[in-house]
């Protein structure tokens, strides 16, 4: 049987968790999710975060900066896999927090938590790399398709919390509520796009240089932002040097919460805490060390043009 | 045990490997079209050789290649087609223009652009190739083991029967020539004329030609006034057109940069250009003012790529918008503000020496966008608008 409590220390710690305990730790957020709406209602105050990318040290310095769960309630906007070291752990850690504090963490579905983009950026070779089989990125696959595709914050006139953006075909929220969610993400259509997309100033929409999903401007953000009587779009998806960017008059923000991304970027990260006034407070944080000597010893070096 | 100057050495020389293990990602996955054929014997080369080179076991050059040869991210497959094919442009256009003409590859190791203009240009084209020994005998054990190089660069070295230990590999000659290819094995830092390995190279180099020297991530090795002098000592030597192409990082003085100077020390790394000259201003600065090169251009990768190109660019793109569309297509590019970020911190320098012959600057280099176009060589009557 999973002790919960104990579990979460050793992941933050890296030990080796059992074939087992993930099995059962997958089950059981998957009848927690399962429960949950595509479009997920959570009370103030909250702090949401952005991208984590398998950084299972700047994870743990995040909820420092932001106050330990479930003292402080949090939101994740999704991409807690892929690129960093420590996928696995990272997203072990989330689910763990989920089982034992349900009421106190929300897990939104990025355009990572997908078995194609993670046969592709890390979190696959990661799996096999760590248990020798593929059952682990198996189970963590399942719990993917039960995340829910976003988040209201405070209600009416508050917050709308996704991963990537808006799209096209997509103009109320209720739209998303009846989306089949639990599915693969697909390569294009409204589920698809709110997990790709990225805002720009644009007139209207443009092709996305990513491939998926589209580029939204201003008009579009204030169309979406009146007919749903919310106030913020909150979202991740994309580096930001300085942790956060709002942009269109306020009316979107950008949260990146992947501090000196891929070892690589140097950038620094930040969390949004939204208190009962919907009012914005960002706190920014840095990588947790700035040296590599966190990085597994067999680590594979960070990448350039040499 | 290596001192440490020749395990800097060591470790700029392995630099090779890793380009050489994007190519043949970038290769695999169908970035190249028509894809590169000649990757594959190079790396082979690698494999079979590199255990016999100065400061490898059989382990440790199997660690290596192992650790090197594995799956790239799709930043770095797509970086890699970028700045080959941004020389290759340059390469073909310079051939094009001048038809009788001579490339000269500084540090080009096991890059295999010299057998794909080779086989492209039959006549006309003399391709250099200059790098460490130990880079060079790898090369050419790759070309003595293949009938098809042998062909394209026209030589055939019979001394090589086979290596199969170190004692052979050192024996192996540092060198290669015919009438259309030149591997020479030199030190960039200590080009001289005075010396006898700088005469032997020179007798292989026609001063009379106009010429390339391509740098792709080589000059950023050596220390700024030892750029002067690679550059000087060329200038010394060929009496037409000399022009210069520099791929190589540049730190812009920011976050990025910093943690790429912290990572690739980590790895023992030194970036010696990379903060001396951190933008594209200073390396004009450089080139024109310090080096007195003329018809000085510089640019970025991420301009290259056409990440800048919001606005309306009045020159051609240097890759058309089909073909970025169909290499965006080839993976799940889920990195575009990283890769811009990345590709940003790349720049692509060209200048030229107009000589002492009657020799015309190179019109073709103006066909690109860069971010900092320069005036024409003002001694040569031959001014562009």
């Amino acid at each position: 049987m999973l002790n919960l409590d104990e579990t979460i220390e050793n992941i933050k710690l890296c030990k080796h968790i059992p074939e087992s305990d993930v099995e059962e730790l997958c089950t059981k957020v998957i009848e927690l999710l399962i429960e949950e709406a595509n479009i997920q209602h959570v009370d103030t105050p909250v702090t949401i975060c952005g991208d984590i990318h398998g950084q299972l040290h700047d994870l743990i310095t995040l909820f420092k900066t932001g106050g330990e769960c479930p003292g402080t309630q949090y939101l994740f906007l999704g991409d807690f896999v892929d690129r960093g070291f420590y996928s696995l752990e990272s997203f072990l850690l989330l689910m763990a927090l989920k089982v034992r504090f349900p009421d106190r963490i929300t897990l939104i579905r990025g355009n990572h938590e997908s078995r194609q983009i993670t046969t592709v950026y890390g979190f696959y070779d990661e799996c096999v790399r760590k248990y020798g089989s593929v059952n682990v990125w198996r189970y963590c696959c399942e719990v993917f398709d039960y995340l829910s595709l976003g988040a209201i914050v405070g209600g009416k006139g508050g917050v709308f919390c996704i991963h990537g953006g808006l799209s096209p075909d997509i103009e109320t929220v209720d739209q998303i509520r009846i989306l089949d969610r639990k599915q693969e993400v697909p390569h294009e259509g409204g589920m698809c796009d709110l997990l790709w997309s990225d805002p720009e100033d644009v007139p209207g929409w443009a092709i996305s240089p990513r491939g998926a999903g589209f580029l939204f401007g201003e008009n579009e953000v204030n169309t979406f932002l009146h007919q749903n009587n919310i106030s913020l779009i909150a979202r991740a998806h994309q580096l930001v040097m300085e942790g956060y960017k709002e942009m269109f008059n306020q009316g979107l923000v950008t949260v990146w919460s992947a501090p000196n991304y891929c070892y690589r970027c140097g950038n620094i990260a930040s969390v949004l805490t939204i208190d009962d006034n919907l009012n914005r407070d960002y706190k920014v944080f840095e990588a947790a060390t700035q040296d590599v000597s966190n990085i597994p010893s067999k680590k594979p070096a960070i990448d350039y043009f040499i | 045990m290596l001192s440490p100057s020749e395990k800097q050495d060591k470790l700029i020389r392995a630099t090779d490997l890793d380009a050489l293990s994007c190519r043949y990602s970038s290769n695999s996955l169908s970035y190249f079209v028509p894809p590169d054929p000649f990757i594959n014997e190079l790396v082979s080369s690698y494999q079979t050789y590199l255990q016999y080179s100065t400061g490898y076991s059989s382990l440790s050059a199997g660690r290596v290649l192992r650790s090197v040869l594995n799956k790239k991210l799709p930043l770095i497959n797509k970086g890699t087609y970028l700045r080959t094919i941004a020389i290759d442009l340059v390469v073909e256009d310079f051939i094009q223009e001048f038809k009788n003409c001579q490339i000269i590859s500084l540090g080009g190791g096991s890059d295999t652009r010299c057998f794909r203009v080779l086989n492209k240009h039959k006549s006309g084209v003399v391709y250099h190739e200059i790098d460490f020994p130990e880079s060079v005998k790898i090369k050419k054990l790759a070309i003595s083991k293949s009938k098809q190089l042998q062909r394209i660069v026209n030589c055939s070295d019979n001394d090589i029967v086979d290596v199969a230990s170190k004692e052979q590999f050192e024996k192996v000659s540092p060198g290669m020539h015919s009438d259309r290819y030149h591997l020479s094995a030199y030190d960039l830092r200590t080009l001289s004329m005075e010396s006898d390995e700088g005469r032997a190279l020179l007798a292989t180099v026609d001063a009379n030609l106009p010429t390339l020297v391509l740098s792709e991530c080589v000059l950023c090795y050596m220390a700024p006034d030892e750029n002067e002098l690679v550059l000087k000592f060329w200038k010394s030597v060929i009496k037409n057109l000399l022009a210069f192409i520099i791929y190589e990082p540049m730190s812009l003085n920011d976050a990025f940069g910093d943690t790429m100077t912290r990572n690739l020390q980590e790895r023992g790394i030194n970036l010696l250009t990379f903060n001396h000259f951190p933008n594209l201003a200073s390396r004009q600065e450089f080139l024109s003012g310090k080096c007195g090169l003329s018809n000085v251009k510089l640019s970025d990768m991420s301009d290259i790529a056409g990440y800048n190109s919001m606005s309306e660019a009045p020159m051609k793109p240097w890759i058309p918008a089909e073909e970025l569309k169909r290499i965006s297509r080839l993976e799940m590019i889920d990195e575009v503000e990283e890769i811009r970020l990345l590709l940003e911190h790349y720049c692509l320098c060209y200048g030229e020496f107009c000589g002492s012959l009657q020799s015309v600057t190179f019109k073709g280099i103006d066909n690109y966008r860069w971010l900092i176009p320069d005036v024409k060589c003002s001694d040569n009557g031959n001014k562009s608008t």
